[in-house]
């Protein structure tokens, strides 16, 4: 394993839920969010010779992450052809809703929920919920941070409203 | 309200990703990137070889139009080569260092210019193929009538216009298509 390869490995390693659940939040769905993380590792590979270090590594994952995110839905459908769907193995996993724990439907429900919202609000959204700040989040999604917060209050009321009704 | 916002963190965080075996991806990226690394390559030669080519099996010492046609000709693929290299085979390694908003302005301004390849580029391409070929053909037909050459310099523009015109319409509609919505929907992204 080269250095590259290596370097890679382990940036996935400590990514990896992370970069999932951005992904299922923002498609609200287990087959597409596999497609989009898989998108997103593509970009990872290709642009991390260019990671300076200027950021943290999280930070600049989340900027990709959340870029590729808004093409995806953009441009859903037309997925690079030269590049084969990798299948996640997905055995043992409960797929029917009747087979899911009260907290499994609850996690799925918020999951789906946000990704009812519009698609900067699902970014806010799941960055904030990974425990970023909002001065983390603006430097993500280059919004100013007074500009992060209003969102922010916004889309919980939003989220609160859906999630009860 | 807060509650609510430590109920949700709690939720969130309980999803683990999915298996991934990232041995074969990594193996797929590595293959994947040699290929573009060998397109690129192709490209970067390909055109130095046809010009090349062109010079080998034309007299051009002899004349003065094969010349000026190679040069219209070169010119134009030239310029093509470069907008595809651009919008299609340049390795775009920056995306970690752009925020949300300056990557949706980047990505507008790539599709615009995308865009500009088919409605300005290709017409200037067809331009100077024209201009080269009816250079290189006043040479090649010396030995034939002025109205023989007159009508197959005319046969050859207008097939060549015609050609190029399907093409570029049927891109154009492409671009109405995909391209023109995509752009609108971004644009909303930054308001």
């Amino acid at each position: 394993m080269n250095n590259k390869e290596h370097y890679f490995t382990q940036v996935y390693e400590q990514n990896k839920d992370k970069i999932y659940r951005l992904c299922l939040g923002f498609t609200g769905n287990a087959c597409d969010a596999n497609d989009l993380r898989q998108e997103i590792l593509i970009k990872i590979w290709n642009n991390l010779n260019s990671f300076k270090g200027e950021s943290q590594i999280s930070t600049w994952i989340y900027r990709i992450a959340t870029n590729t995110a808004i093409l995806y839905s953009k441009r859903k459908g037309k997925f690079d052809t030269k590049f084969p769907r990798l299948k996640p193995n997905i055995e043992g996993v409960a797929t029917q809703e009747e087979d899911l724990s009260s907290r499994e439907k609850e996690i799925n429900q918020l999951y789906t929920t946000i990704a009812s919202l519009k698609e900067m609000d699902r970014i806010l959204m799941g960055l904030l919920l990974e425990e970023n700040s909002y001065k983390e989040i603006s430097d993500i999604t280059g919004l100013s941070m007074s500009n992060v917060g209003v969102r922010i209050n916004r889309i919980k009321k939003k989220l609160n409203k859906k999630l009860n009704s | 309200m807060e509650q609510d916002i430590s109920n949700w963190k709690n939720l969130w965080e309980e999803k683990k990703s999915s298996p991934l075996d990232v041995r074969t991806l990594i193996n797929r990226l590595t293959s994947v990137e040699k290929k573009n690394k060998k397109e690129r390559i192709f490209l970067g030669i390909s055109f130095p070889i046809t010009v090349l080519i062109l010079l080998l099996f034309l007299p051009i010492s002899q004349s003065y139009y094969y010349l000026t046609a190679i040069i219209c000709i070169g010119l134009g693929m030239l310029l093509i080569l470069w907008q595809l290299y651009k919008s299609k085979l340049k390795p775009n390694t920056h995306e970690g260092d752009l925020s949300n908003q300056n990557y949706i302005a980047a990505t507008i301004k790539s599709l615009k210019k995308k865009k500009l390849i088919t409605s300005k580029y290709m017409w200037m391409y067809t331009f100077l193929l024209l201009l080269g070929l009816n250079t290189g053909y006043i040479e090649l037909l010396q030995q034939l009538t002025i109205p023989m050459r007159i009508l197959i310099h005319v046969l050859l523009t207008l097939s060549i216009l015609i050609f190029m015109y399907v093409g570029i319409k049927k891109r154009m509609l492409k671009n109405k298509k995909e391209i023109e919505p995509l752009i609108d929907e971004l644009e909303e992204l930054t308001l």
